[in-house]
């Protein structure tokens, strides 16, 4: 299987302060892998660099091969991501700004993004501007702008915030498809049960370091909080999602 | 990819209120500036030089007036169509989006050239609007050439009630006078652009709109400081049609510090923003 996201030995700095010290992790196409960790431990860091907006002070990030640190244009896989906040244009309507990203590969008509906006549940007419979105809505468009252009390479930044427990659902569910259709995946987020749930392969981020997380602390029953049952139905979906 | 997000850039201006604020400004200030001009025309009576005309309008409107308050806002001009988007982005998260699918030398070189030209476009436009109704109220004809007095004598005289410095290139006014207007807004054009380049340069730093704004006026009047400083002063765009500029040796100095080095300035630092592919540190990323 070919590796999508290769880190090597990736430290960040920031003046003084350590963000990632000699983190490695390989993501292979078709493969899931969670991040957990408390706020600041540098989940996001790390994938600001995979994403290519961020350089490593040492070490080297290669996508499909291609080592991040040579000279490059445009990332060598397409790439989505989804931070927090979601990184919607306030004054434009959710479609509008679908539109506009679509625009820049062009390789999304318009019909396919509104079929994005259903997908999501959210009404593709509606002249609605963005600023005016509930935070689900928000969350859920910002997944749209992830997920729509079937990406070699999806980065999600705590993707469950915000959703309620259908969404959530929905989410494992159109990971799961994203999954089968060899998109290398990673996902951060605080909730070790949740994310276990999501994605077998667990990785914690402690003082910038990455360690495997011990998924059996996660009390049995706990998986079912807040998510409910449609969670376990959208996990049924995507055995493969265990590697 | 820097041309497709030029394209979105200016897509996206025109979703905006901003281009549409601003082209009613630019012809308002130009009318306020054509009344002003028709007030002195009753002021200064009978008067040899007191021939009003089209061409004399819109200069005057354009800056030839030290007063003019076309030239004070062009700061604001320059940044309300677009130019605050990269701010705009940063602010929000949405130049993750756009930086992964465009990369970085299509999206920031597409931010600069969008921002820059859809703030020209939107003065150029503002300018051809102003200039239709400059045309309406004033005879579009110069005053008979007086080859005692030379042209200069007419050029001379001030547009509200006071004498003003040459122009620079008088006999083009006299021999090429729509020519020689479009040159004028050009100047007005081009001092758009590099101000609307500079705000979206400020955003790399700052992601707040209206110190991006402050920012750019802040630019803008440095410049005039300077040149005050080494005794040359000269104002956006007076350089071009008259204002403190008497004579040719110092346009090569009021194009350096107005379009040479702003240019200049912003070329380096976004090509060295991408060359190192990194946003200046912002706490909340890990």
């Amino acid at each position: 299987m070919p590796l999508s996201i290769q880190v090597e030995h990736v430290a960040k700095r920031y003046g003084a302060t350590t963000v990632l010290d000699d983190v490695s992790l390989t993501v292979a196409s078709g493969q899931m892998i969670g991040l957990v960790g408390a706020n600041g431990t540098g989940k996001t860091t790390l994938l600001r660099l995979v994403a290519g907006l961020a350089r490593p002070t040492r070490g080297s990030i290669s996508l499909g091969g291609q080592n991040l640190a040579d000279d490059w244009a445009v990332l060598p896989v397409s790439v989505g991501v989804l931070f927090e906040p979601p990184g919607l244009l306030p004054n434009l309507t959710g479609l509008d700004n679908l539109l506009m990203l679509a625009a820049v590969r062009g390789q999304l008509k318009s019909a396919a993004v509104r079929g994005w906006m259903e997908k999501v549940g959210l009404d593709p007419l509606s002249r609605r501007r963005v600023g005016h979105y509930s935070q689900g809505m928000k969350k859920r468009l910002g997944l749209a702008q992830a997920l729509m252009e079937s990406p070699d390479v999806l980065l999600l930044d705590e993707p469950t915030n915000g959703l309620d427990p259908d969404g959530v659902a929905q989410l494992a569910t159109w990971l799961a498809e994203a999954q089968r259709g060899g998109a290398a995946i990673i996902l951060a987020g605080h909730d070790l049960a949740q994310m276990s749930r999501i994605c077998g392969e667990v990785w914690r981020m402690t003082d910038g370091r990455l360690v495997p997380a011990d998924i059996s602390l996660v009390v049995p029953g706990q998986a079912e909080e807040g998510g409910g049952s449609s969670v376990d139905r959208g996990n049924q979906g995507h055995e493969g999602c265990v590697t | 990819m820097t041309g497709r997000m030029v394209g979105l850039d200016w897509r996206r201006a025109l979703h905006g209120m901003g281009v549409w604020v601003s082209l009613a400004l630019v012809v308002a200030i130009m009318a306020l500036s054509f009344a002003q001009y028709g007030a002195e025309k009753v002021l200064m009576g009978p008067h040899p030089a007191a021939y009003f005309n089209a061409y004399q309008a819109m200069l005057s409107g354009l800056g030839a007036s030290p007063n003019a308050l076309l030239y004070l806002m062009v700061p604001v001009l320059a940044v309300l169509p677009n130019g605050d988007s990269l701010a705009v982005d940063r602010a929000t998260g949405a130049d993750a989006h756009f930086l992964v699918r465009a990369g970085w030398p299509g999206y920031l070189w597409g931010r600069l050239v969008g921002n820059s030209t859809a703030a020209a476009a939107t003065m150029f436009t503002g300018l051809i609007l102003s200039s239709v109704l400059g045309a309406a109220l004033y005879p579009v004809a110069l005053p008979p050439y007086l080859g005692s007095q030379g042209p200069v004598a007419y050029t001379h005289q001030g547009v509200y009630g006071r004498e003003y410095q040459p122009f620079v290139w008088p006999s083009l006014f006299w021999h090429a006078p729509v020519l020689y207007v479009l040159l004028a807004m050009g100047v007005v054009v081009l001092a758009t652009a590099v101000i609307a380049g500079i705000a979206t340069l400020a955003a790399v730093w700052v992601r707040r709109r209206l110190v991006v704004l402050v920012i750019a006026i802040a630019v803008f009047l440095a410049g005039d400081v300077i040149l005050q400083l080494v005794g040359w002063p000269a104002w956006i765009p007076s350089e071009m049609v008259g204002g403190y500029l008497v004579n040719y040796t110092h346009l090569p100095v009021t194009i350096a510090v107005y379009w040479i080095v702003p240019a200049g300035a912003l070329i380096a630092v976004m090509w060295w923003r991408i060359r190192i592919r990194d946003w200046p540190y912002r706490r909340e990323w890990h």
